[in-house]
């Protein structure tokens, strides 16, 4: 049951950290302004409804992740309750980035769908 | 205390972590949960939270080794420098051996001026436009170390270094990375002193704008037009407005060299001193 437990884990933990990626590159997308975190993990929260659990911390790695990739620029700015606030936009590279993820994804759930199907996996 | 010790857990769970990336990681982190934290309080309408409500709020961060993680399987192999591999160069040797005769002048220093310095640090009257008795705007950040010490964390971004003493002190020095001098100095929530008018945090919008000779001029700008202060400088007061809310107020007097930025309680929040113009 442990294994089980672990393999579940490790599954939803890669599955996540990918789909996460692409949903944090929509949601900058479609922000008008630059974003700072707290307000996209708000919004992370409220496109997934709850449905998609996570420690709002392993989103932090992810930003980063995607800004190494060159797909986010980020700034500090100033905030209301003081600290520095690291805005985030997205590069065209990002945008690029965005659209490819998006085909993928679909590409990828008609795959398995279809795999799934001709094994009889209901 | 809470928030201290778990920015700490997470740094020592982050050892092979180069030094730079580490403290930029607390800092993303420490702003997340700041702004929980106040969004939290508004919400309850209190003005602290219990230590059970924190411990939730950390819980829902995550693990210490659990967010450790997730950031080195996301750093890229080049950004994780591993302890030891550092070769010392004959420049990071001299540079070493001036830094340390710099630190032994400082103490020196200190030692003979302690009794003015300890009465100038008890000063804590906001000046516009300068700073502090003891550390102004134009000063560097050794002369910000004398003072205050080492520094809860430091950010390196492109134009500015962010030098913060944000827990302890309540207090943010931004430095210009061209000209290594202090260029704003911020004062926030856990800064006990105050202007010579006696305006400080947790002063109302009202009293700063009658302290200030009234606003010249309200104006409903973004983020953007708010942060960079595009819509005029001279006792300008910002409405900032994000995706059609109201978020925050900000009041520029850069002649005297001071802008306040409040809450939707017109509360002010942060306090910042800058060179007037």
């Amino acid at each position: 049951m442990k294994n089980i437990e672990k393999f579940k884990n490790k599954l939803q933990r890669e599955m996540k950290s990918g789909f996460i990626a692409l949903l944090l590159l929509y949601l900058i997308n479609d922000s008008n302004e630059p974003i700072y975190g707290y307000r996209i993990i708000q919004g992370l929260n409220k496109a997934t409804k709850g449905n998609l659990k996570f420690r709002e911390g392993t989103v932090y790695p992810i930003l980063r992740y995607l800004q190494s990739q060159n797909f986010l620029t980020s700034f500090l700015g100033e905030s209301p309750n003081g600290a520095p606030r690291k805005y985030y936009e997205i590069t065209d590279f990002g945008k690029v980035a965005l659209h490819e993820g998006l085909q993928s994804w679909q590409l990828l759930r008609n795959e398995l769908d279809s795999i799934f199907k001709s094994m009889g996996v209901k | 205390m809470l928030i201290k010790n778990y920015l700490k857990s997470i740094e020592k769970e982050l050892i092979d972590i180069d030094e730079k990336i580490k403290k930029s990681i607390i800092q993303e982190i420490s702003e997340h949960l700041d702004e929980k934290i106040e969004d939290v309080k508004k919400s309850k309408k209190v003005s602290e939270l219990s230590p059970k409500r924190l411990r939730k709020i950390l819980e829902e961060f995550g693990e210490p080794q659990e967010i450790a993680g997730e950031y080195r399987r996301q750093l890229s192999e080049e950004l994780i420098a591993v302890r030891g591999t550092k070769k010392s160069s004959k420049k990071q040797v001299i540079a070493s051996i001036i830094a340390l005769c710099v630190v032994l002048t400082l103490i020196l220093v200190i030692f003979t001026v302690v009794d003015i310095n300890d009465e100038k640090k008890d000063d804590k009257t906001i000046i516009p436009g300068k700073g502090l008795e003891v550390i102004q705007v134009g000063d560097d950040l050794d002369e910000v170390k004398d003072v205050f010490g080492e520094p809860e964390y430091i950010v390196d971004s492109n134009e500015l270094i962010w030098v913060s003493y944000r827990y302890e002190k309540g207090i943010d020095f931004l430095i210009s990375n061209t000209t290594d001098k202090i260029v704003e100095i911020r004062f926030n929530s856990g800064f006990n002193g105050a202007l010579a008018n006696e305006i400080s945090i947790g002063s109302i919008l009202d009293d700063v704008l009658n302290e200030s000779g009234g606003a010249k001029n309200t104006v409903q700008a973004n983020l953007t037009e708010t942060t960079n202060v595009l819509l005029g400088s001279d006792r300008v007061l910002y409405e900032q407005i994000y995706k059609g809310n109201l978020t925050a107020y900000k009041f520029v007097d850069a002649k005297k060299g001071i802008l306040y930025w409040f809450d939707l309680d017109k509360t002010v929040t942060q306090i910042v001193v800058f060179r007037p113009y």
